[in-house]
């Protein structure tokens, strides 16, 4: 459709409205309550324009696009109108642009410039107490124009349901939750509403008095956190190279402007004083700083000596899913090439190395299925094994959106009555370890009841009737699961029901699936329901596992694995082996490196000698701390590369400071398979640098003769020997990135997978027979204890802890029961000691009604509390990955003696 | 360009198509794996597909027959080695197979439009070779669904 606006012709669709015609046209009209997220509102008045044969002004924001229309936005009237309305929002708070933090971006001003108000003609301020209770955001309500975007953004974008109107006519303002002060209220402190605050009712805290919009340079790039992928736009005042804030990019497709209190506020590990800024060497069991030459050629000759004294596989490596694609790229290429050995691998074992082991067996290929955007084609959602709004923020706040709006019905299934159930048309808590008791008994449902899909099983799969046959075994009889699961048999039916009569149905999942003994049986079981009930292949369906880290799915592509080149191709395949010996020039080693925990063990044996750990704290992360500990200590000759003196860092004989992620630039890949770009926004601190440099020179310094000059030479040759990246080249990357695979540059990218044929042919039933977890509960520890995260705090704490105001809202803690704390007469924040077979840790108790009698929960951030302590090292055999999420324990009261 | 030289170009079209479907009915008859037989069995149909479609356009010059042609040549197939045939093949194989032999229909009709100065003969050649950049890009679009996998 063609309107005129201000006599120029203007292409609109009837989707829009006018006021949004007008913008695409950079024809500007004051607005104050419409935001592009928020949508129209109708309240400030502000947009009003004429319209050719209507007597009377029209808000834009609200006004439908009509053919022909013509529209007028800067009539004497129209102005006048204006006029009014702005200055009278002027009037009604202090506005002192003077000193307002806000000054430069702010809506109103613009507004009054454009109107040419030079000062409100009325004193109608109300006086309002400051709200400084937060510890990220401050909020000034004498500013407030209650336009309402903060209170659409909080209850229809981020949907937190945490701000609203209080009072009525002049004394109506936003209130949290019912009135409380904003700090101590339900608020997550994701600050969306700050974002989409038009004046400086709402701002960033830490940011007041760090420089004028003007003053700051802003730069686009991908948050270093969990593996969403939410690209942010960092803004440094380059005078006092000073990171002043973060904001979240609006048109990104991954998080459409969204972070959370992590992404948005903790940036502070950047800029701390304890960053690495000099290469560090033990003497003497004390570090001193040296220069970079003298620390690489410790490296590269203690590397030669060992690899000629012990043969390459004494010597072992952990990629990290904290750095980038190249980076990583490097890293294995450094191992494989250069020392001579498959031994590398990273904490992607420790967290998804289950779901790929039971998606590539079952549909022939491990990644996630869909993409985020696609969330809101679902008519059902299962969340399984997900703490989402904690782990996953954004991901949650999207699938909240889609609940709100109507289209999907949530189903939650974990033994924490996560945020997520609150949203829930059905929640269950199941007992850790159950899950595939659960999920077969839905099965065993949905066949019974004949809700299958029958023609999609015919068409696309194999071995239904071995499966079934497993399957409707009576041990799976909802009324049977229920004393396993206790999950009730009628919520199963339920589930079963509603998941199975859904047009699409997703499946979200993280390590409460995957980090099991039964992890892969766990996945397997997940494709199983979503193969029978025709859910992959289509948007909004799928299996859909969370990744963990920015780059953990990067880390896997980029072959920072034990048996897998870049691109997945296998070590152990005679063509590979030939194609990268062609490409590198120099024999390949095909035999199968070590994972994580067995170079763990190697290292404790003293089979592996050295060991080389870039940007990861095995220390904290993996299972059996004890152990861990003791293998580092027996460690030859230990080098970490991280930004900090990381607790792993502390058994190291070489420390070598590296850049962090606003320092560099290159690629994460997001759990959804996307590429985008980090780009540098600040200069690394001393002499800290980008880890692919310093790859670069120790592989060097062992006349490995690469020549790499910049990152983008490293994406080239990524693309060269990455089928699935071949098309993913520097320059095509743009800003919302691409999706693997993309094997060519004319290639669009991927956004679902399994389309029309699964990987692997035919998608592969395998009826699962659910086992127990390794450890149960037993008379000495008769709870069982679950691990996870917390929102605030990002896994070993080596970046979020840095943040203080993080720190002040999420500490240590052990989630338990009412009936368990009452039974152990143990208070609300008292201090306990939790202990396993493996240890002991001593944390504040944390009593809630959200989890089930029996069963506690530990956060494993903390260095002072460290759940890792005390978790169990018994692997998956296939996935070799440990059973985090189940072990019997017991909590104690500290009694302290006098 | 007159019937017979319209006829003698169809003909030819017609004579690749029967001989790729014969190609992939015979691999039909010999795999054992379901997932291959599947995908074989639904190439041969393809084939008899297009020959219709050419027979069609043979003897109807007059009706209109829509060749699309993709606006975009992701050119997938080239990135690949042609694979052999074997009964043991991976479907990822066989689809690639496919979508070389597509590929080199789409070069042949190409070659063809480049020796001849006729431009009507060079206007339906370039169709024809649109006509097997489609079936390509098809093959190429259900290739890209199983090559590239994440597995470890």
């Amino acid at each position: 459709m063609k309107i005129f606006i201000n006599g120029k012709p203007c292409q609109a669709s009837q989707k829009e409205n006018v006021l949004e015609v007008a913008l695409m046209n950079n024809i500007y009209i004051p607005h104050l309550c419409y935001h592009s997220k928020t949508g129209h509102a109708g309240r400030c008045r502000a947009c009003v324009v004429e319209v050719e044969g209507i007597p009377d002004l029209k808000t834009s924001c609200t006004l439908e696009i009509q053919e022909g229309m013509k529209v007028y936005t800067n009539t004497d009237k129209v102005k006048e109108s204006q006029r009014v309305i702005v200055d009278l929002a002027l009037s009604s708070g202090h506005h002192d642009c003077l000193s307002c933090e806000q000054n430069g971006n702010c809506e109103l001003q613009d507004a009054a410039y454009y109107l040419g108000i030079e000062k409100p003609s009325y004193d109608l301020a109300e006086e309002f107490e400051m709200d400084d209770s937060s510890e990220f955001i401050y909020v000034d309500r004498s500013k407030c124009i209650k336009c309402g975007r903060c209170v659409a953004g909080c209850n229809n974008t981020v949907v937190n349901d945490v701000l609203n109107f209080g009072n009525r006519g002049f004394e109506t303002k936003i209130i949290f939750d019912s009135d409380l002060p904003m700090g101590t209220s339900s608020c997550v402190q994701c600050g969306e509403c700050m974002q989409l605050c038009p004046v400086g009712a709402i701002i960033d805290k830490r940011a007041i008095g760090k420089g004028r919009p003007w003053e700051l340079e802003t730069t686009e790039t991908v948050c270093p956190y969990c593996g969403v992928g939410c690209k942010l736009e960092v803004h440094v005042n380059k005078k006092h190279n000073e990171i002043v804030k973060i904001t979240g990019v609006e048109d990104s497709i991954t998080n459409n402007g969204m972070l959370c209190v992590k992404g948005r506020y903790g940036f502070d590990f950047v800029q701390s004083h304890e960053r690495i800024t000099q290469p560090l060497l033990k003497e003497d069991g004390k570090l001193r700083e040296a220069e970079w030459d003298e620390a690489i050629a410790l490296i590269a000759n203690k590397f030669k000596s060992i690899k000629e004294e012990y043969g390459p596989n004494s010597l072992a490596g952990l990629a990290s899913a904290k750095v980038t694609n190249e980076e990583n790229f490097v890293f294995q290429k450094f191992f494989r090439r250069e020392v001579g050995t498959n031994n590398v691998d990273h904490c992607a074992r420790l967290c998804h190395s289950s779901t790929v082991a039971g998606l590539a067996a079952s549909l022939g290929s491990g990644a996630m299925t869909n993409d985020i955007s696609g969330i809101k084609e679902a008519d059902v959602i299962m969340i399984i094994g997900s703490d989402t709004s904690e782990a996953h923020p954004v991901i949650a706040a999207r699938i909240k959106q889609a609940v709100k709006e109507g289209k999907t019905q949530l189903i939650v299934l974990d033994p924490k009555k996560i945020k997520m159930a609150d949203y829930a048309e059905i929640y269950a808590a199941h007992f850790p370890g159950t899950d595939v008791m659960l999920l077969n008994s839905i099965m065993q449902e949905i066949i019974k009841n004949d809700w299958h899909d029958k023609k999609y099983i015919e068409e696309r799969l194999e071995s239904f009737e071995d499966f079934k046959e497993e399957i409707l075994n009576d041990k799976y009889k909802p009324e049977n699961a229920a004393k396993i699961t206790g999950v009730a048999a009628e919520t199963i039916r339920d589930i079963a029901n509603m998941f199975a009569n859904a047009k699409t149905a997703a499946v979200f999942y993280a390590m409460g699936i995957t980090q099991h003994v039964t992890g892969r049986d766990n996945v397997w079981t997940i494709a199983n329901l979503q193969m029978i009930t025709g859910n992959l292949g289509k948007p909004g369906g799928g299996v859909n596992p969370l990744r963990g880290q920015s780059n953990v799915q990067g880390a896997c592509d980029m072959g920072g694995l034990p048996n897998v080149y870049p691109g997945y191709q296998k070590v152990s395949d005679p063509k590979v082996q030939e194609k990268f010996e062609n490409a590198w020039q120099r024999k390949m080693n095909p035999k199968v490196g070590l994972t994580v925990t067995e170079m763990i063990d190697g290292a404790y044996d003293g089979k592996i000698k050295a060991l080389y750990v870039m940007g990861e704290n095995p220390y904290l992360s993996d299972p059996d701390q004890n152990h861990v500990i003791a293998a580092l200590e027996r460690t030859e000759f230990l080098v970490v590369q991280d930004m900090f003196l990381t607790e792993t860092a502390e058994f190291a004989d070489v420390i070598l400071p590296a850049a962090s992620y606003l320092e560099k630039e290159g690629h994460f890949t997001n759990t959804e398979r996307r590429i985008q770009r980090l780009n540098k926004a600040l200069e690394a601190p001393g002499k800290a640098k980008s880890d692919w440099e310093i790859i670069q020179l120790i592989a060097n310094k062992m006349d490995a003769g690469w020549n790499y000059k910049h990152v983008k030479d490293i994406t080239a040759e990524i693309n060269e020997l990455t089928p699935q990246y071949a098309g993913i080249t520097w320059e095509r990357v743009g800003r919302d990135g691409l999706q693997w695979p993309c094997p060519t540059e004319n290639h669009p990218g991927t956004a679902y997978l399994h389309k029309d044929r699964f990987a692997r042919g035919l998608g592969l039933l395998n009826g699962i027979t659910f086992q127990e977890p390794d450890e149960l509960p037993d008379e000495e520890y008769p709870l069982i204890m679950t691990t996870g995260r917390v929102l605030q705090q990002f896994h070993t704490g080596t970046m979020s802890r840095k943040t203080e105001g993080l720190n002040r809202i999420a500490g240590p803690m052990v989630m338990m029961s009412v009936e368990d704390a009452e039974k152990l007469e143990i208070g609300n924040s008292e201090k306990v000691r939790v202990s396993t077979r493996r240890g002991s840790i001593e944390t504040p108790a944390f009593i809630t009604k959200r989890i089930s009698k029996g069963v506690i929960y530990i956060p494993f951030h903390y260095k002072e509390a460290p759940a890792n302590r005390l978790t169990n090292p018994a692997l998956d055999p296939v996935a070799k990955i440990p059973e985090y999420k189940v072990c019997a324990a017991k909590i104690e009261k500290i009694v302290n003696e006098v | 360009m007159n019937k017979e030289e319209f006829e003698k170009i169809m003909d030819l079209g017609i004579k690749r198509e029967i001989e790729a479907y014969k190609f992939y009915n015979d691999v039909v008859n010999r795999v054992d794996d379901k997932a291959l037989k599947d995908i074989f069995n639904d190439l041969a149909k393809q084939e008899l597909g297009h020959r219709n479609l050419l027979e069609e356009l043979k003897y109807n010059p007059e009706i209109p027959v829509k060749i699309s042609k993709p606006s975009i040549d992701y050119g997938i197939a080239e990135t690949v080695e042609l694979p052999e045939l074997s009964i043991n093949m991976k479907p990822a194989e066989a689809l690639a197979l496919a979508m070389k032999k597509e590929q080199q229909a789409a070069e042949f009709y190409q070659e063809l439009a480049e020796s001849t100065s006729d431009m009507e003969i060079k206007k339906l050649c370039l169709e024809m070779a649109g006509m097997e950049l489609s079936h390509k890009q098809k093959l190429e679009n259900a290739y890209t669904d199983i090559a590239y996998i994440e597995s470890f």
